[in-house]
């Protein structure tokens, strides 16, 4: 009963978690790209595509919170303790909100449109900085209470690693092959420059919280990284964190010796790019994993 | 824990778990029965108002005998485990 619907609830927090990053990264794109690009409808749609799959991801992790609570995953179990635990329990008051957040953010996708002005984008990522502050109180940083250190450096944690993984599945799912295709591959240079610089700042913050809430999960001590599931997990996540920023470093060594990329250079990039998106993808879904499995310490 | 696990004693007038994590009350629960699986506490489980990680359960008077705390949490995260231990009653 310890991993009672772990494997479910791991993959509906996977595909939020992703979702939430996509629509990060896709936003954040949006900035960093000129008015002229021509891809800013494309980022609106994928947008609207990864708030849509938070929702329907959020839905279910409310019917799989509520069943891991009462210990029983029947509709109608279910059905019978799903308020109470939606309006009496903490993480179902937070699973409530994280659907309102989700709904005012297809609310203002719908209503604003105009997705070159600035403050279109700033106000996206207004609602899905709040979003974060939802989630970091979901998890096992608010075990000690709301309002505390671990809660707090959670939330920098999230949305470091959204402006992270977002960047890099924007870019590498959206963007990039979308200027291959408009054959506008002479601005491709130019954009992946400023996402190498906002993943690199990103990648710094992910990697101090990073550590911060790997102490705190292990209990300061490094034996349970070979002898539990959650260890064991963890190490996986860090060596695909290693595979990913070796695979940034390549493209960001690749911009920082030729501004002006040939054919074959811009394909290379786009490639990895597209190979790093996956990985980040793999990343995502062992956070999930991590996140709803019994720490080290429990 | 109060009683220990395995130990030995007088009726206790309570049980006492503290968790390692902040509990739901509402979906929390603490049930004592013989070794036989009958059930002897009558109350219902409640936390401790000062400790957010501890869930108490009043007990009658138990005769001498062997008795199993059976227990569930489930932690504000929403993650939900549960155990059992046993202790006597001389």
């Amino acid at each position: 009963m310890d991993n009672f619907l772990l494997l479910p609830r791991a993959l509906a927090a996977a595909v939020s978690d992703s979702g939430f990053a996509g629509a990060f990264g896709l936003v954040l794109a949006s900035l960093l790209l000129s008015n002229q690009s021509g891809l800013h409808l494309r980022l609106q749609r994928s947008t609207f595509y990864c708030a849509i799959g938070m929702l329907v991801a959020g839905i279910v992790q409310v019917y799989l919170a509520t069943a891991t609570m009462i210990g029983d995953a029947g509709v109608a179990a279910v059905r019978g303790q799903i308020m109470p635990v939606v309006l009496e329990t903490h993480a179902g008051k937070l699973l409530l909100w994280d659907l309102i957040l989700t709904l005012i953010l297809l609310l203002t996708l719908g209503v604003r449109r105009d997705w070159q002005r600035r403050s279109t984008a700033w106000s996206l990522l207004a609602v899905l900085a709040a979003l974060s502050a939802a989630r970091a109180a979901t998890g096992h940083a608010a075990a000690d209470g709301d309002f505390t250190l671990p809660e707090f450096v959670q939330v920098f944690h999230l949305i470091s690693i959204a402006v992270w993984a977002g960047s890099v599945l924007a870019g590498g799912f959206v963007v990039l092959p979308g200027m291959l295709r408009a054959q506008r591959t002479g601005e491709i240079s130019a954009f992946a420059g400023r996402l190498s610089r906002t993943v690199t700042f990103a990648l710094a913050v992910v990697v101090l919280s990073g550590t911060y809430n790997s102490y705190r999960g292990l209990g300061g001590s490094l034996k349970p990284l070979a002898g539990t599931q959650w260890g064991i997990l963890l190490d996986i996540k860090v060596l695909l964190v290693f595979a990913a920023v070796a695979m940034g470093a390549a493209n960001r060594r690749m911009l920082g010796k030729n501004r002006s990329l040939t054919v074959e250079q811009t394909s290379t990039l786009t490639t990895v790019l597209r190979v790093e998106a996956v990985t980040m993808l793999a990343i995502l879904t062992v956070s999930a994993w991590l996140a709803n499995s019994p720490p080290a310490t429990s | 824990m109060v009683p220990a696990a395995d130990s030995t004693g007088a009726s206790p007038a309570v049980i006492s778990i503290t968790y390692s994590e902040a509990v739901e009350p509402k979906f929390s629960t603490i049930r004592v029965t013989d070794a036989g699986g009958k059930k002897f506490s009558t109350a219902t489980a409640m936390p401790v108002a000062s400790d957010p990680k501890t869930m108490t359960l009043a007990l009658p008077t138990l005769p001498p005998g062997s008795y199993v705390v059976h227990w569930v949490s489930v932690a504000t995260d929403s993650h939900r485990l549960e155990g059992q231990y046993a202790f006597t009653v001389k």
